[in-house]
């Protein structure tokens, strides 16, 4: 049987003759793939143990520099994670029991005439180095979600805006394995509203810190009284140098309550308006995320809303959720929804559409984020 | 790996081990006839058994059993005089001696490809 060759056995005993018997154990039991370390004292086996360069230790009781069961405390007590299995001599069987009761896993006992007696033991404490290792990984995980988790609830807005003449409604449903999605509502000084949106490429920690930098950008620029375009390139130039293989798809609008109008900027993000007759008006965006190269341009435009009128922002993870059939829920379901609740409230409306996700899916795991943003016109708000 | 193979893989590292030990087996003899004091005494007895018991140990790995016998008896009587038991006298030490001196005996025979003779029957004389 092959183990993988990051399997660190190290191996304590003063014969050299032992050691390479029980060398030969290992090789023949378990092929080549490991790495032996050997110590031939207990000082030199205790400095490999603080080196953290060992998975398993095969220990011999009898060492130079210890004896007995006080070498395999000073062994157990400077690692205890690491398991040992006794090399014991048949006159030191007793021994090795008491170190089998004291923790040590197991006990083999170095005679030739017992067939390969290492490879049982060996095998054993692999499995359970194997198990320690994928419990750390799913820590580890577990503590990186934790971090995004926290991350994203303090960066998300509690709910929507007031905006007199307008209804608002916001969620974002997050995935297990955290991804970047981002919203914000910014009150401005003149009384506009900015509105953003953004998918930050990646999960869990690093994408969270991404989405805190888009954030902190976006919130600053805006309130500068910038121009959308130069928001937005700023955004982009700012960002940039920090995403490496990462990037950021945004929307970023300016909404006049008053007046009604929309002027936004969009970086590969879309976003959708359906007027009240049904009708559909698509605002895709062709050009680069942000954080891609520092020179590329920003789509803005202006528009001017009516009554009923109903602005869908949304991140991907909502139009590709898939189902067990790996169907993607996609935009025409989205819209069809849309079309046949437009007359519903924002918040009932972004029910709806996560109700349509949901019920597609069918159960499937979600994989990403999904955020929805519904603002919708009306005098009665 | 068959016992044969086995055994012609380890067999050089353990005639260098053999040779090693039965030097240092000497070298803490010939210091223990010099009567030292009692400290060192300790010291040296103690030295002698962890050798005695290395080499068991290495023997048994080459399927020796006069080796691994003969020091399994040095290792028993070396442990009774650890203990306070018994005493190490000229006597005792003559017969450790001897012992060592199968064991090169037997690391030449080995060196030479030939089987060392059974063990002597060193310790039974008392």
């Amino acid at each position: 049987m092959a183990i993988h060759e990051s399997f660190r056995i190290m191996l304590v005993e003063d014969s050299a003759t032992c050691a390479e018997l029980a060398k030969c154990w290992l090789e023949d039991g378990l092929g080549t793939g490991f790495i032996l370390h050997r110590a031939a004292q207990l000082s030199s086996a205790l400095e490999l143990l603080q080196q953290r360069v060992v998975d398993l230790t095969i220990l011999d009781l009898n060492l130079p520099d210890s004896r007995g069961l006080d070498t395999f405390r000073s062994i157990l007590e400077q690692d205890r994670s690491v398991p040992i299995v006794i090399l014991s001599s048949e006159m030191d069987e007793e021994l090795a029991l008491d170190a089998v009761r004291l923790g040590a896993q197991d006990y083999v006992v170095k005679d030739n005439r017992i067939r390969n007696p290492l490879a049982r033991p060996v095998l054993f404490a692999w499995e359970r180095v194997q198990r320690y290792r994928a419990e750390a990984a799913l820590r580890e995980n577990n503590q990186q979600l934790q971090v995004a988790r926290s991350v994203q609830r303090y960066l998300l807005p509690d709910g929507p805006p007031m905006l007199p003449g307008f209804d608002i409604a916001c969620r974002c449903e997050p995935a297990n394995l955290i991804g970047g999605d981002y919203y914000d509502f910014i009150p401005l000084q003149d009384g506009s509203l900015g509105l953003a949106i953004a998918d930050v490429s990646g999960h869990g920690t690093a994408a969270a810190l991404l989405m805190v930098e888009v954030r902190a950008t976006l919130r600053a620029l805006a309130g500068q009284g910038l121009g959308l375009s130069e928001v937005m390139h700023i955004t982009n130039q700012l960002l940039t140098p920090d995403l490496d293989y990462n990037f950021v798809t945004a929307f970023f609008g300016v909404l006049q309550p008053q007046a009604r109008i929309l002027r936004y900027g969009s970086a590969a993000h879309p976003a959708v308006l359906m007027h009240a007759d049904g009708a559909v008006n698509r605002r895709d965006s062709h050009t680069p995320p942000l954080g891609v190269h520092t020179g590329g341009s920003v789509i803005s435009d202006e528009i001017t809303l009516r009554d009923a009128d109903v602005l869908v922002l949304y991140t991907d993870g909502l139009v590709e959720r898939l189902n067990a059939r790996n169907g993607l829920f996609g935009l025409n379901r989205l819209l069809e929804v849309l079309i046949r609740n437009r007359h519903l409230t924002a918040q009932e409306i972004l029910e709806c559409i996560l109700m349509a996700v949901r019920d597609f899916s069918g159960g499937t795991p979600q994989a990403d984020d999904e955020t929805l943003v519904i603002v919708k016109v009306g005098s009665e708000y | 790996m068959d016992m044969q193979q086995l055994r012609e893989r380890l067999m050089p590292v353990f005639l260098e081990e053999l040779n090693e030990c039965v030097s240092d087996m000497q070298r803490y003899l010939a210091s223990l006839q010099r009567n030292p004091e009692q400290s060192v005494r300790e010291m040296l007895v103690n030295e002698l058994y962890r050798a005695a018991h290395k080499i068991k140990g290495a023997a048994n790995a080459v399927e020796l059993g006069s080796i691994e016998h003969l020091c399994r008896q040095m290792q028993d009587i070396l442990m009774t005089v650890r203990d306070g038991q018994r005493s190490i006298d000229s006597a005792l030490l003559a017969q450790f001696v001897e012992a060592v001196r199968f064991l090169d005996v037997s690391a030449a025979a080995l060196r030479d490809g030939s089987v060392p003779g059974s063990g002597p029957e060193i310790f039974q004389r008392r």
